[in-house]
């Protein structure tokens, strides 16, 4: 194809790609919802291990921080299992099913990455929370921690639960 | 006696003259300052919400499924900001035809992510203009729209001649 001077254009696309490059990179790292530069997208795959180390929070601190209303609680567990019953107020991410993208983008829109988040499930030894938490760290969440056995050790200490609910 | 060439041109010849003026529409430079600025505009407003959002344009991008997932990240970061700088780029006319070439190769990105989703049948948000997930649900409209923005950007690549732009004031070399 004749296009009058390749070479320029070709040298003017290097330097157009590496400014607006750069200028992505600084302005990410100065931003205050930044991503990190890689996230964690495993999830779909048959991959349990969760790439960002995630702490825990022991039934105490969560009810401290659920009476005085700082952390959002998310139910990592399937839909069904969300309207069985649920933490009260807790959102529905279920990392299973097949429209947690859909929901996790509405989740990043209305969430802000200060914000503290406690992600549970059930049982001791389950995945969604670890899975679900690593996901919103690569998304850039700061203050992310799993309540571990949530629903379980929530119902036990007779805490305030809500069944049903739009998920 | 000569009857002029007129009366003996062949079909050839009139498809060739048909050719050329097709040719010499395209090359407008007028044409190129009008779809400067629609393809900047378009792109600048493009940038803005995934610029705001880069969480839930990161989210967009891998509901596509079609990157791997350690780039899916490092896209949501530059992909916004390289749109705008193009755009900037085509309206003020610096580096615009380099700005048309990058801007081409990412509609054909669009327009194949577009189609693979379509081929198959995932229901995802475009996240074309905006990363809200009610609005803008992928269908053909948008590979149409995808396609008349590429054939601007191509234009621009090909004809474009300096006119209105920054560009002019440079020595020609610098262009």
């Amino acid at each position: 194809m004749a296009v009058k001077g390749k070479t320029r254009i070709f040298q003017q696309v290097i330097i157009i790609l590496l400014f607006s490059i750069a200028t992505a990179l600084m302005t990410n790292a100065l931003r205050s919802n930044s991503l990190p530069l890689v996230g964690d997208w495993s999830q779909g795959t048959f991959s349990l291990k969760a790439e960002f180390d995630i702490p825990t929070v022991p039934l105490e601190g969560a009810v401290v921080k659920f009476l005085s209303d700082e952390a959002l609680f998310l139910d990592a567990r399937s839909r069904a299992d969300y309207q069985l019953g649920h933490i009260q107020g807790a959102l529905n991410l279920p990392v299973h099913e097949g429209d947690f993208g859909r929901r996790l983008q509405e989740f990043s829109l209305k969430v802000d990455h200060e914000k503290e988040l406690i992600v549970y499930c059930d049982g001791t030894s389950c995945s969604l929370s670890p899975k679900l938490a690593s996901v919103l760290k690569g998304l850039g969440y700061r203050d992310v921690k799993i309540l571990i056995n949530g629903w379980t050790e929530w119902t036990m200490a007779g805490m305030p639960f809500e069944v049903g609910g739009n998920t | 006696m000569d009857y002029g060439g007129n009366a003996f041109r062949g079909r050839g010849e009139h498809m060739k003259e048909f050719l050329r003026s097709v040719f010499n529409l395209c090359a407008n430079p007028y044409a190129s300052v009008i779809f400067r600025w629609a393809v900047g505009l378009i792109f600048i407003y493009a940038s803005m919400d995934k610029l705001l959002h880069p969480s839930a344009f990161a989210v967009a991008v891998h509901n596509y499924k079609i990157l791997p997932g350690s780039f899916i990240n490092l896209v949501a970061i530059t992909l916004p900001l390289l749109e705008l700088v193009c755009g900037i780029l085509l309206i003020i006319g610096l580096f615009p035809r380099a700005a048309a070439f990058i801007l081409s190769i990412l509609l054909i990105f669009f327009f194949s992510a577009l189609s693979i989703s379509l081929y198959r049948g995932i229901d995802i948000s475009c996240g074309c203009f905006s990363v809200s997930t009610t609005a803008d649900k992928i269908g053909i409209s948008y590979m149409m729209r995808d396609l008349l923005v590429l054939a601007m950007s191509l234009q621009i690549l090909f004809f474009d001649g300096n006119l209105l732009s920054i560009a002019a004031l440079f020595p020609t070399r610098y262009r």
